[in-house]
Order: structure tokens, then sequence, then C-alpha cells
């Protein structure tokens, strides 16, 4: 799989944006099968209007699921250190989302860098119903040019190193 | 206030859970997520987790936010999930989930205005205790229909 380079990855840069995700009623149910979540404004129309909801909308995390993909799907398998995300607006049934994301700044970890990125998710309307931070942590040099001494002076590179 | 506030602090026990592959694949599929680390067979070995798998661990937060806090379903609202991955988590693996209540109140919302508001924080830990993953979750819950 592709290996990022850590040069590339410079502040103000975009991510790939994903082609838009529909949030259909029958994806809502797939997701609350998946996670388990059948709060049932999510998924029984009856209930939800009954208690003022407005009718059944996408659970929180089902963006946040796409979220995540806006980074995992460009760097590949270095695994996320972080994903944070607010959900700022209900997602309704047959909304699309936008889903982008942005290099917001590198910093240095001893011998690694802790890249974080901005993403968010917008609807149809424009407005943004996610918005969020992920961050992952890549190495500044290849792995084989570690010695061992440096692999326990950088517990996230070995992290890293532990899954690639 | 509708949440039991005599609630705070309370963490469930550590319930145990295997992850499946299926489980994995299930999340992947709804997410559209094509990353063959999550996939079986990914490098001859067990596939990692996504990220957001974390919020498939539900049987100890269920308890926790119907049982113990009291809170009524269809009022509930997720505001916000903070996740931290420490250690990978992957198909067949033993962990042990453990959520705790750490907020209880009410806060400001633009929407909604005064509403109830919980947070949660979720551990996922192997069999030594050493952590894996993380979360921070926070929910709204909406008042009564006037």
């Amino acid at each position: 799989m592709n290996r990022p380079d850590p040069g590339e990855l410079v502040t103000g840069r975009p991510l790939p944006a994903l082609a838009p995700e529909v949030v259909t009623r029958e994806r809502i149910l797939s997701y609350a099968g998946a996670s388990g979540d059948f709060n049932p404004m999510h998924v029984d129309e009856v209930l939800n209007l009954d208690a003022g909801g407005g009718g059944v909308f996408a659970h929180g995390m089902l963006g946040t699921g796409f979220l995540g993909r806006v980074v995992t799907d460009h760097l590949g398998d270095v695994p996320l250190a972080s994903l944070a995300v607010r959900c700022t607006k209900v997602v309704r049934p047959g909304a699309r989302l936008f889903c982008s994301g942005v290099v917001q700044d590198t910093t240095t970890s001893g011998r690694d860098v802790v890249v974080r990125f901005g993403l968010r998710a917008t609807d149809d309307e424009n407005d943004i119903t996610h918005d969020g931070t992920a961050s992952v942590v890549l190495p500044m040099r290849e792995l084989d040019q570690y010695r061992g001494d440096d692999l326990d002076e950088s517990p996230l590179l070995v992290r890293w190193r532990a899954i690639g | 206030m509708s949440l039991n506030a005599r609630a705070l602090g309370t963490t469930t026990p550590a319930t145990p859970t295997i992850v499946e592959q299926s489980r994995i694949d299930a999340l992947c599929d709804v997410v559209n997520d094509h990353n063959p680390a999550f996939r079986r067979g990914w490098r001859g070995g067990p596939a990692l987790a996504p990220p957001t798998f974390i919020n498939c661990f539900r049987d100890a937060k269920s308890q926790l936010v119907i049982d113990t806090l009291g809170v009524d379903m269809p009022r509930l609202l997720h505001g916000e999930q903070t996740m931290t991955y420490h250690r990978p988590i992957r198909a067949g693996d033993l962990v042990f989930q453990q959520v705790s209540l750490v907020e209880v109140g009410q806060k400001a919302t633009r929407a909604m205005g005064a509403a109830d508001f919980f947070k949660v924080w979720i551990t996922l830990r192997n069999d030594q205790g050493e952590l894996l993953a993380e979360a921070y979750q926070s929910f709204f819950v909406r008042g009564e229909r006037r």
C-alpha cells in the first residue's frame, strides 16, 4: 500500500474529497445493525414523529465514519492516532454528504511527525453537518534506518510499526 | 433535569467481547470503506478494526445510559466524540469494554436552548489491561415536547 511521504503533507494542502455519500433510509438501518445502535429516533419513523423529532435522521457516527475515511482512504494502512468529530446538524434520509479534509498542521514529536487534519462534511444546503480533526503519526525516516534504541525513545513510532 | 445526577462517576464492569471480522465487514460496508487493512486476509493475518469500530461496542454503554442515567432514548442526540487510538485492535482479539459517566449537567445549545447533557468515557483494553483505544462521547437530551 501507499506510504505517504511526510514532506507531501504540508499545511493547507487538501486531501482528495470523497465522492458524495448518499444517506438513505436503508443505509441508516444498516448502520443501526452494524453498530447495534437501534435508538428509535434513527429507525422508527412513527415513534420519531410522535416524539417531535421531525422524522428519522442518521446516526452521528455514520458521518463520522465517512470523515475517518477522508484520511484513511488517502493514507492507506497508516492508522489514525485520533479522530474527533462534532455533529452540528442532523442528516435526514436523501441527503448527500460531501466530505473533505485539509492538512491543518504538522508537529514533531521526538523522531516522529504528527500530522493533524481538519475534516468537514457538508450537506446539499452547504451546511456543515460534521466538523472535526484527525491525526496520524509518521516516521521522519525510513523504518529500517532506526536502531533499536531509537524505538525505545519513540513509542508513537513503535505503534505505527506494530501495525505496518 | 430529566437525568439521574447521582449516576455521575458510575463505571460499568469490564465487558469482554471478541472482535468479529463479520462486524468489521458490516461497518465497512455501510460506510463504503474498501481499505484492505480492514478486510479479511490483509497481509495474511487478521484485519484491523476501522477508526469508528469503537462505537460498535454497546452493551455496557446502553446499560449505563438507559438503566443507570435514566435517558429516554427518543430524546437522545449525539453531540461530539473524541477517539484516541493507542494500540491496534484486530479481528479475533478479546477486548474489554468499560464505560464511565464523567459529566452530567445542563448546557446551553443553539438549537434547543438549555438541554440536559452528559459525557461518557469508553475504554477498550486487552487482557493485560493495556489501553487499546478510548473515546469521549457527549450527548444531549431534548426536553419534553411542548
